[in-house]
């Protein structure tokens, strides 16, 4: 099953041009196609799904607690070479993608560094940095292994983006992913109003400016904790000549103002976020976002629902992909989490691939 | 897995969050194996953009008329060339066996040959 199935189309239909930042030479880009090919076939050419659960005597049968479940999954894959061999390839494309995107993005540092500081000020995008601002130390991971993390490196956000095209092989080149979830899988408010959006832990401002483009005259503001990214996202969109607000705050603490937005919306933010957070978050959210406002949130699907060979992915990927987070959230119970915050369900969730929409929205006081 | 672990970047365990594997870690019983594997990986990498870039190449230079196919058999470098693709050379040796030097005692203090440059 892909990481995440939608249909990109219409979106592709909009001719959206992203920004991927040019790599150092054609040797470089050769070289990092070979490794999108090289996930492409660990994805779908190293499956052990039937292997595994044969062994685990579970397929579609997911009624044991995925606790009880991961524990045999993990017992029987220990005695199959594929799994290990899928372990391996898996971690060592990751290691191959960053040390050539590092590598070549460092080539050419100081132009991709004038770059960024040619877009300052420079619209129609604004930026708003906060010189006091203070990372957190929950941030200091090296997500997904990319070397320094988010908001170490001032090319961080290039870092990302490049790596984020590997990582969805090929199928998110021109942002397509970003663009459809936006255009085909954000419901409206019931009230249809929709002045204000706000894009929680907006990274390079992919969604960002892909909610501009589906709402014109609302107001979107994109907020991350790291500077580089904000950086990346605010030159991207200045690229795109699209009018969005970048802004360095916290999700779990925006500053803003009770009943501001219209609509939240999350792209795989909360496995990225330990369990304190994911509730502060949620308690923000709840403040922020207006009665009958809707709160959209895309991440990962809840381990419950997860077959034997994805139980086997989430345990190797939190642990070997820096995804420390990964598996406080997918077995937590995050409609129980959104119940408990007061949230009601404004649409039926979609799983999209193995990534899973919740539609929240919350009742007039 | 038979991978180890180390508490993440600057030695901080995130919060409440799952160990996270260090540097190089081992799947295969043998850490050897693993270091095969990413042998092979690197090798497959480096060559697929050799053919990339000879496929390119030839074609330019046949559809512009500069070269026929048949003349690059009887190519031979220079001896600033050679000393060009020697370098080159040491370089993507150590890209493809770089897992066999952190098995030395020295991998710590292993330096890479031929600058950082991106190729």
């Amino acid at each position: 099953m892909p990481l995440m199935q939608v249909d990109t189309r219409q979106a592709l239909g909009r001719n959206n041009v992203a920004v991927l930042p040019r790599l150092a030479s054609r040797e470089d880009e050769s070289y990092l196609d070979y490794v999108e090919s090289l996930r492409s076939f660990v994805l779908d050419g190293m499956r052990f799904d039937q292997q595994l659960a044969t062994r685990t005597g579970h397929l579609e049968d997911t009624s044991e607690p995925p606790e009880e479940r991961l524990k045999k999954v993990r017992e029987a894959a220990a005695e199959m070479p594929v799994a290990q061999a899928r372990d391996r390839l898996m971690r060592s494309q990751q290691e191959m993608k960053w040390r050539r995107i590092c590598s070549s993005l460092d080539a050419r540092r100081d132009i991709h560094l004038e770059r960024l500081k040619a877009a300052e000020g420079r619209g129609p995008a604004r930026l708003e940095l906060d010189p006091d601002f203070e990372q957190p130390q929950y941030a200091n991971v090296h997500f997904h292994l990319q070397p320094d993390g988010y908001y170490k490196d001032p090319l961080a956000g290039f870092r990302y983006h490049y790596g984020t095209k590997v990582f969805f092989v090929g199928d998110n080149d021109k942002d397509q992913l970003h663009a459809s979830l936006v255009e085909n899988h954000l419901p409206l408010p019931a009230d249809g109003r929709v002045e204000r959006i706000l894009d929680l832990a907006c990274s390079v401002g992919q969604s960002t400016t892909a909610l501009k483009q589906r709402f014109p005259a609302a107001d979107v503001t994109g907020i991350d904790h790291s500077e580089p990214m904000l950086r990346c996202a605010h030159h991207r969109a200045v690229e795109l000549g699209v009018d969005v607000r970048f802004s360095q705050r916290l999700v779990e603490n925006t500053g803003f103002e009770d009943n501001r937005f219209d609509i939240v919306f999350s792209f795989i933010l909360f496995h990225e976020i330990p369990m304190r957070i994911i509730r502060q978050t949620l308690a923000e959210v709840r403040r922020v976002l207006r009665p009958g406002g809707m709160f959209a949130v895309y991440d990962f699907m809840m381990a419950r629902e997860m077959t034997p060979a994805q139980l086997y992915h989430r345990y190797f990927d939190s642990r070997n992909n820096g995804e420390p987070y990964g598996d406080d959230f997918c077995y937590a119970g995050f409609d129980s989490l959104l119940r408990e915050f007061g949230y009601q369900q404004a649409a039926p969730g979609k799983r999209l691939g193995t990534t899973q929409a919740w539609y929240a929205t919350l009742p007039a006081s | 897995m038979n991978n180890r672990h180390s508490a993440g970047p600057s030695g901080q365990t995130p919060e409440g969050g799952a160990p996270l594997a260090g540097n190089n870690p081992v799947y295969f019983k043998d850490p050897v194996q693993d270091a095969m594997m990413n042998m092979i990986l690197e090798l497959s990498a480096q060559l697929w953009v050799c053919v990339d870039r000879l496929y390119a190449l030839e074609d330019l230079l046949a559809r512009q008329g500069i070269v026929a196919a048949a003349s690059l058999d009887g190519y031979k470098p220079d001896a600033e060339r050679a000393a060009a693709l020697k370098i080159r050379r040491e370089r993507f040796t150590h890209d493809i066996l770089r897992d066999l030097k952190s098995l030395t005692e020295g991998a710590a203090a292993a330096t890479e040959p031929g600058g950082g440059g991106a190729g």
